[in-house]
């Protein structure tokens, strides 16, 4: 097929990263996800760990008993 | 595009003339590549640092042993990784298995490929019918190389992976050999089958890139040299994958660097041969991606030439 033959030499890194993802290629978008997510993961765990240890207080009583000491 | 295994097509002949056959083998053929000519290319291919593979297939290239034996060995002396694809009409005893894969297996072989599916049954029976396939694996199995076993499968195939795996299970035998199926391609003599053998493939390879296009360098009986080992090799369409013929003057490395800088080559292996069909505005009935190269070849030609003049113009679709 020289009828398509290239006039000068092509750029073969650059040729080879032009190729279209198919099914089966992890795309590099896919990779980026965790880092991108990262903040929202953090904060969720922040949220939850704060919301286990009032739940802890709570029920070992030394939430009330703190705000009855203030009463005093 | 960068190549990784250089597979050298013997020959056409072939003891079995199978219906499925897309390279249209036969025993009619008589032309082999010369041990010159394969020594040569081993020469050359050595200096391709990506080239790590090298098969020998056909045709049934065991046909012409004193030439697959002396390229075997030229083959691994270089430190390639050797693979023969065969038919295994050499095993219609255990015996005989053991001492041609023993002498193979001397020579250098490190990987063995069996072809054995509904197609091959009518043309094993003249040998030891299915008792060839299971005196290969053992003598596969003994001698510790790589095995496989490969089926081509149409809707209502008897022999499938499964089949093949309870048997060797049945036969008590174990080694490294492994199981690949895959169904008909429409190409070569397989074009004459009725269309109930062919299975539409629906995983979206039709529509995507080829990613084995240029990965596979193939050396033909004549000289010629193609980019892709698939299912248009002997037949009209294998215009579209040849790239030049090795000679005194070509070297494979002059053809690799040719291939390298085609951009019909680049655009199949980036894009895929089913959007060059629509950058033409043809949309042919497919049922596998190699059929869309066979159309490009053939019934689309001259339609694909006269886009020449634009290759520049598809470079640019393909970078920018």
């Amino acid at each position: 097929m020289d009828e398509f033959q290239s006039k000068k030499d092509l750029n073969l890194e650059m040729m080879l990263s032009k190729a279209d993802k198919i099914e089966g290629e992890i795309h590099p978008q896919a990779l980026a996800v965790p880092f991108v997510a990262l903040p929202a993961v953090l904060y969720v765990a922040v949220l939850t760990i704060g919301a286990v240890e009032l739940g802890i207080a709570v029920s070992a009583g030394l939430y009330i008993q703190k705000v009855q000491y203030v009463k005093q | 595009m960068i190549p990784t295994t250089l597979v050298f097509s013997t020959t056409y002949k072939c003891n079995f003339k199978c219906a499925h056959c897309s390279v249209s083998c036969s025993p009619n053929y008589e032309d082999s590549l010369s041990l010159s000519t394969i020594k040569k290319a081993i020469d050359e291919a050595y200096k391709i640092p990506s080239i790590k593979l090298v098969v020998f297939t056909g045709g049934e290239s065991s046909l012409f042993p004193d030439i697959l034996e002396e390229g075997i060995k030229y083959v691994a002396e270089h430190g390639f990784i050797t693979r023969l694809v065969s038919n295994a009409w050499w095993a219609d005893s255990l015996s005989r298995a053991m001492d041609n894969i023993g002498r193979w297996k001397a020579c250098g072989l490190e990987e063995l490929n069996i072809s054995y599916d509904d197609f091959h049954i009518p043309y094993l029976k003249k040998y030891g019918n299915e008792q060839n396939i299971i005196n290969a694996c053992k003598a596969i199995s003994e001698y510790g190389i790589r095995g496989l076993v490969g089926c081509v499968l149409t809707p209502k195939a008897i022999i499938t992976t499964d089949y093949l795996r309870d048997m060797l299970k049945r036969e008590n035998i174990s080694g490294d050999i492994k199981f690949l199926e895959d169904f008909l391609f429409p190409l070569g003599r397989a074009r004459s089958l009725p269309p109930e053998c062919f299975v539409k493939a629906d995983d979206g390879s039709i529509t995507s890139r080829c990613r084995e296009a240029g990965n596979s360098i193939v050396i033909l009986p004549s000289n010629d040299v193609t980019f892709c080992c698939g299912h248009l090799i002997n037949t009209a369409a294998q215009r579209l994958i040849t790239i030049g013929k090795l000679s005194k003057n070509t070297s494979l490395s002059d053809l690799v660097h040719k291939m390298q800088n085609n951009i019909l080559f680049w655009w199949l292996h980036n894009k895929g041969p089913f959007l060059l069909l629509k950058e033409l505005g043809k949309s042919p009935e497919l049922y596998r991606n190699c059929e869309a190269c066979y159309y490009l070849g053939t019934k689309y030609f001259s339609d694909l030439l006269a886009l020449a003049p634009r290759s520049e113009e598809l470079l640019a679709k393909m970078t920018g």
